[in-house]
């Protein structure tokens, strides 16, 4: 096998198996883990950045996923996934319990709002679509398996008898041909060049309702191909509506309340990207994701008629995003030769974090410069060495230096009236309060150090983690520039231990460069305004007394004036549509500090590396819309 | 479908030739910024039987210069077809939403026009993008097979440098260029065996990315411009495509396809060649049908190749919409004296 850190997305790897050899189970048991029944029962709105992990997860529930995995082989594909899933019943007795099926909301969809129908129409074709592709989809997971249409039967619920006589669905064949009638009759006026007028296309092209979603309850399985001896089941059809945000916003909205409704028998999903979701859902969604911490059910909404999921966003998916990272890391490790041969089998041990310490002359730059700056101030050595002493015994020579500078600053600026003593005087007690010193500004003091002495700052397997961004292909990606530096180093025969100086190299040149690559749309614009934002975080950052600690990474504007610009179809809304979408920014509405609510533009990781920011979350700079809207450039610049 | 083709002074031999009196032209064109969008319309202006509409492609993104730029040319246009029946019709290219509509909304702009009482309709597609114009000429193309219909024409001019040098944004959306889907993401091709035929051009790499992970094809063939002006232009973009070509879309250095950078026939004649071959291989494959899917990029000459070829074989066509065009220039050029490079007129026949 490949690299497989250098297959960046899973969409890459084409064969099923490989696929799912690679799919760590943590994830997958990590969504489930909580909303395990709402999310079979109801509508689950998956809401995350591209990359978090969706649309894998997505093709492990699809029916030809399941029932590879299911297969009894010689070598399990993957035993770990199967019991994950098996534990969370979408297998059950070593069959796959849902007939999943992924539909992607391709340009097919979005083009029915273009048509010149009544809206009512467009929505109905858009159902019709939407539930004959789903069918269609649903046989093409069985026949994939090799499940003939002979083998099973249409399980309707109640009161249906009138869409089983429109649908045949007492005959699959005939109930399958039928969806593919509907689906050619809306693909045809779909992609015409000018379709035909409403009249026309209700009488000639589609003159029925399709609604099988509210009716269709189960596919049996009489006889499995692959598995003659095993029993008849009835799988739960799922349908897993990817890449929502595609769709026009009104026909997002028009899809999610009727998905929601609770008569349908099918299994719903509904993935798209953080920015489609409205302010609402999102205040709900956050807002029980605080009060998750102590039910331990995070990132959910309930007592609603459908499920928000967030992949992403929230302190405590960052916590749990750890072991996640690691077990992929770890899996994808093992699929390399090289380190097999050599039992090398985990990714943390490889990031060397051994001591990093300035060169004995940067060191003494840097306490002459405290020295001088304790002379300026006219601070006693007593009192230095008070400050000194608030600082972790933890902390290395150069941190403790750094760290002791930006104290004496905080000292020095809470002193304002030092023109009023005499000349010869000194001072001997400090101002400011005795606490120790906390770990984000020992954090701070390496940013600083990093700034004045290029001192290696992005290290080690926590720090990689960080850089992800909680997101799986984020995380793949860079993982995968460090992992052939080790390759390289392993195959000349040298110890795997990658130095911290070579780790921060690599992950700020990656990091350089995927910036350097941007291309989409309002990139250069996206540019700007990173620099701007990044610019101004810099500033804040390296100011002497680190007022943030570890400063900033963040600005943040008022959320009622954000939401109005996200409800609105200004250039400020697409610019930002692609800054989250391409991971430039980070998206955290509803972020409460200092008693107001703000909506955080967070620099993404990469940009926060490659300008030398910190990479914990929560130190932001207060502006408003207006702040924001003067940092864009103009059209076209 | 079968093409007369003529190529530079044939092209205005042809229309001095073709258009007699009796004969109702409809030029259907764009004013771009740049400058070879003047020479078909400034050419058919000395008709006096030929009508106007000019598309005006409204894209978010573009620099003021460039905008100055085609306001120049629209200016030097309109002194040339003054008392002439001129018509200017705006095409949204993306919608609020982001959204590329530019094919839908331009079919709809020309449907009243080419719907009228024309013998002839004319599409220059030297400056229309390719979302616009594709639609726009089977528009054309398909009235003419009807009873009585117009005949239906594409010209197109290209330089071998362009004038003033503009950098393209692209969506980051692939899709079917509106009307050539043909059966692509049906049903019945879901087990297709996709072969892909890409045109590689500079700068396009991210954007032909994406389409590969759009379609995720069997097989890729990619075109490589030549014969070129610059004869090392090939080489050097096999170079810029090394990765994508030797890694990610896995290409047989054997099934790289040479075709002429500024003959369309020559392109489209070799997208036929190796469609029919294949679709004969491939005959009794019913379950698994052959489709062969195009990728126009680069220059407008090469991109009707695969716009006569797409017609000729109902083959569908991805594509990334540009939204929008940035230049380093800092103030409006002159309108350059030079003549295009190449002159092409394709008269399509049913």
């Amino acid at each position: 096998m490949d690299n497989p850190f250098k297959k960046r997305r899973t969409e890459l790897i084409t064969d099923r198996r490989t696929l799912l050899s690679l799919v760590s189970p943590a994830p997958i048991e990590e969504f489930f883990r909580l909303d395990r029944a709402e999310l079979i029962d109801k509508l689950a709105m998956v809401v995350g950045t591209p990359g978090c992990g969706k649309t894998t997860i997505a093709q492990v529930v699809e029916f030809e996923s399941l029932s590879t995995l299911c297969q009894t082989t010689a070598s399990p594909i993957n035993k770990d996934l199967v019991d994950v899933l098996t534990i969370n019943g979408l297998i059950k007795e070593g069959l796959p319990a849902v007939l999943g099926h992924r539909l992607a909301m391709t340009t097919n969809f979005r083009d029915i709002w273009e048509l010149p129908y009544s809206e009512q129409t467009r929505t109905a074709l858009l159902r019709a679509f939407v539930q004959s592709k789903a069918v269609l989809g649903w046989f093409r997971q069985l026949e994939g398996m090799g499940v003939s249409a002979d083998d099973i039967d249409i399980v309707m619920g109640a009161n249906s008898e009138s869409v089983v006589a429109v649908t045949s669905a007492d005959d699959p064949r005939a109930f399958r041909q039928y969806a593919r009638d509907i689906e050619l009759a809306i693909f045809r006026v779909v992609t015409s060049l000018v379709p035909p007028d409403e009249k026309e296309m209700a009488s000639e092209f589609l003159n029925t309702r399709y609604d099988v979603f509210e009716v269709l309850t189960g596919v049996r399985v009489r006889s499995w191909t692959n598995s003659p001896e095993a029993p008849p089941a009835v799988l739960r059809p799922m349908m897993i509506i990817d890449d929502a945000h595609e769709l026009h916003p009104t026909q997002f909205l028009q899809l999610r309340d009727w998905l929601k409704s609770k008569a349908m028998g099918v299994s719903r999903w509904l993935m798209c990207r953080p920015d489609v979701v409205s302010a609402d859902d999102y205040r709900d969604a956050l807002a029980k994701d605080v009060v998750a911490e102590e039910d331990m059910k995070p990132g959910s909404t309930r007592g609603r008629d459908y499920l928000i999921k967030l992949m992403q966003l929230g302190p405590s998916k960052e916590k749990r995003f750890k072991p996640i990272a690691t077990d992929i890391a770890n899996r994808y490790i093992a699929g390399i030769p090289e380190f097999a041969r050599r039992s090398l089998r985990e990714l943390r041990p490889m990031l060397s974090q051994n001591a990093v310490a300035l060169p004995d002359g940067q060191l003494k730059q840097l306490q002459d410069q405290i020295d001088k700056l304790a002379k300026d101030s006219r601070f006693s050595k007593s009192l230095v060495d008070t400050l000194r002493a608030r600082i972790p015994a933890t902390a290395r020579p150069d941190e403790a230096l750094a760290a002791l500078r930006i104290l004496m600053h905080r000292e020095r600026n809470r002193t304002p009236q030092m023109g009023l003593l005499p000349d010869d005087a000194v001072r001997e007690e400090p101002v400011t309060d005795e606490r120790k010193a906390a770990a984000s500004l020992i954090e701070g003091a390496r940013i600083q150090l990093m700034h004045q002495f290029d001192r290696p700052y992005y290290y080690g397997m926590d720090k990689l983690i960080a850089a992800s961004n909680a997101n799986i292909e984020q995380f793949i990606r860079l993982a995968g520039g460090l992992v052939d530096e080790v390759l390289a180093r392993v195959i000349r025969d040298r110890s795997p231990d990658l130095v911290p100086k070579a780790q921060h190299t690599a992950l700020v040149t990656q990091a350089t460069q995927a910036m350097n690559e941007w291309d989409f749309p309002y990139n250069a614009v996206v540019r700007e305004l990173v620099k701007k934002i990044a610019e101004r975080c810099v500033e804040r950052t390296l100011r002497p007394n680190a007022p943030l600690d570890d400063g900033a990474n963040a600005i943040g504007i008022p959320q009622d004036e954000m939401d109005r610009v996200l409800h609105r179809h200004e250039r400020l809304a697409r610019v930002l549509h692609f800054a989250f979408a391409y991971k430039a920014l980070v998206f955290v509405p509803q972020y409460n500090c200092k008693g107001k609510v703000w909506c955080l533009l967070e620099l993404g990781a990469l940009p926060s590396m490659a300008h030398g920011l910190t990479l914990h979350r929560g130190g932001f700079i207060e502006d408003t819309l207006s702040g924001l809207q003067a940092m864009l450039p103009t059209d076209g610049a | 479908m079968q093409f007369i083709a003529s190529s530079g002074d044939e092209c205005a031999a042809f229309f001095r030739d073709f258009i007699h009196a009796d004969r109702k032209v409809l030029c259907v064109a764009t004013l771009g910024f740049n400058d070879v969008c003047l020479h078909f319309s400034l050419a058919l202006s000395a008709f006096p039987n030929v009508d106007f509409l000019f598309l005006v492609e409204e894209r978010p993104e573009v620099s003021e210069v460039l905008r100055q730029v085609a306001t120049r040319n629209r200016d030097a246009l309109l002194a040339s077809l003054k008392g002439r029946n001129v018509q200017f019709e705006s095409v949204a290219i993306v919608a609020e939403d982001t959204a590329n509509v530019a094919g839908r909304r331009a079919a709809r702009v020309c449907a009243t026009s080419i719907g009228k009482s024309y013998t002839d309709i004319v599409v220059d597609a030297s400056s229309m993008s390719r979302g616009v114009c594709f639609p726009v000429v089977k528009q054309a193309y398909e009235m003419s097979k009807r009873p009585g219909g117009a005949n239906a024409h594409v010209v197109v001019a290209g330089r071998n440098q362009p004038s003033i040098k503009a950098t393209s944004t692209s969506s980051d959306a692939p899709q079917y260029v509106h009307g050539f889907q043909a059966d692509m993401d049906t049903y019945d091709v879901r087990k297709a065996i996709k072969l892909w035929i890409p045109q590689l051009s500079e700068q396009s790499v991210a954007s032909l990315g994406r389409i590969y992970r759009f379609l995720e094809p069997h097989e890729a063939c990619p075109i490589l411009p030549f014969p070129s002006w610059n004869p090392r232009r090939g080489d050097e973009l096999l170079r810029e495509f090394q990765l994508p070509v030797l890694n990610d879309w896995d290409v047989n250095l054997l099934d790289v396809i040479y075709a002429h950078e500024s003959d369309p026939t020559d392109v489209c004649e070799t997208i036929t060649r190796i469609h029919r071959s294949r679709a004969d291989s491939f005959h009794a494959s019913i379950d698994e049908p052959a489709r062969t899917i195009l990728s126009p990029a680069g220059s407008r000459i090469g991109s009707v190749g695969m716009l006569l070829a797409s017609l000729r074989l109902d083959l569908p066509i991805v594509y990334e919409e540009s939204i929008g065009y940035t230049s380093s220039l800092s103030s409006v050029p002159e309108l350059s004296e030079r003549p295009p490079d190449h002159l092409w007129h394709v008269w399509l026949r049913p």
